[in-house]
């Protein structure tokens, strides 16, 4: 039985990550961090699987580095409030896209196959812009 | 709507009500950990192009509230001050590993001992680590046959990496046959370059 689903798992990859909740993890936790999810907060642990819509939310001393499935890389400071607002991957075709808003605090970035595949299909939102990323490593900070 | 109600006040008292109006935006472009530098468009909310492109290393776009735009470039000060905590938090890079493999088996090569060793210190070291295992083969024999070899190639994987205590539920495996061939040839066609399993660790 056990052997069967693993089979099952291997024929999956093509379609996983459009059907499949996650789009990425918590690798790194420090502080007050959490997660938001339809409402809930949700103490953002090292391995919790990351959703689409799900808001990052860190207090003072919070910090928060996520990885996701198109090999993108998140960290934000203390202090912040981002949402991540839209996250579709095709694992095969590496179409898709990526937005992001930061509506306060800091956020470190390096983009990953989404960008890679379409420029500006990786977008992240700050209460004045939208940055269309085209690669790779920056920086965001909202101060209120 | 936020930037129009800000105009008025402004032209009345320049400073005063400059703090007022709403955030106050910091963007740098950084080199990224391949040294290479890429480029961020400042765009308005439609989506069209403000016609502002940051293409340098380290360049720096501030955003006051009354929302006018000024460039620079930023000192490690800058950087240290606003986002030092920020960049000691961004996860590793992941990383790439191939596995060769004998003809028709699932026994890897020895000249690919090394490489598992490494591959599996970097699974060690790393927290809630994922990895992605693909099996691949040449173009001899029947597709269906590789389909089948590349999968058992990529279990082989997924099995040595399970043993040494990774959880199922973080190891993804799948085979592709021979429709993503490392070295393109012919059908029918021996080349141990081909016969491989690529990890991609997380």
């Amino acid at each position: 039985m056990r052997w069967i689903l693993a089979i099952l798992l291997f024929l999956l990859p093509a379609t996983a990550s459009t059907a499949w909740a996650e789009i990425g993890q918590i690798k790194l936790s420090f502080g007050q961090a959490s997660l938001e999810r339809k409402g809930e907060l949700i103490p953002a642990k090292v391995g919790l699987l990351v959703e689409a819509a799900d808001v990052i939310i860190t207090g003072k001393d919070g910090r928060l580095g996520i990885t996701f499935t198109d090999d993108s890389r998140f960290a934000a400071g203390p202090n912040s409030r981002i949402e991540l607002t839209t996250f579709k991957f095709n694992a095969t075709t590496h179409e898709g896209e990526f937005v992001t808003k930061v509506d306060q605090g800091t956020l470190a970035v390096v983009s990953g196959n989404i960008a890679k595949h379409r420029p500006d299909a990786m977008r992240v939102r700050t209460p004045s812009s939208v940055l269309g990323v085209r690669g790779t490593k920056f920086l965001v900070k909202v101060a209120p | 709507m936020k930037s129009r109600l800000c105009i008025v006040p402004l032209l009345l008292s320049m400073v005063l009500v400059l703090s007022a109006c709403g955030a106050n935006e910091t963007l740098v472009l950084l080199r990224d950990d391949d040294g290479k530098v890429g480029a961020l468009a400042l765009l308005n909310q439609d989506g069209s192009d403000k016609g502002i492109v940051m293409n340098k290393v380290n360049q720096m776009t501030r955003i006051d509230g009354a929302g006018s735009i000024q460039t620079m470039t930023a000192s490690q000060q800058d950087l240290d001050k606003d986002f030092a905590a920020t960049l000691e938090t961004l996860p590793a890079q992941s990383k790439h590993f191939i596995l060769y493999f004998e003809m028709a088996s699932t026994r890897v090569k020895a000249e690919s001992q090394k490489v598992l060793v490494a591959l599996f210190d970097e699974v060690a070291g790393r927290q809630a680590v994922e990895v992605l295992v693909t099996g691949h083969t040449d173009t001899i024999g029947l597709k269906k046959d590789n389909d089948q070899l590349a999968m058992k190639r990529a279990q082989k994987v997924r099995e040595m990496l399970m043993e040494r205590g990774l959880k199922a539920s973080f190891v993804w495996a799948a085979g592709r046959g021979e429709r993503e061939l490392l070295i393109k040839t012919a059908d029918e066609t021996a080349e141990p370059r081909n016969r491989r399993v690529e990890i991609i660790v997380r």
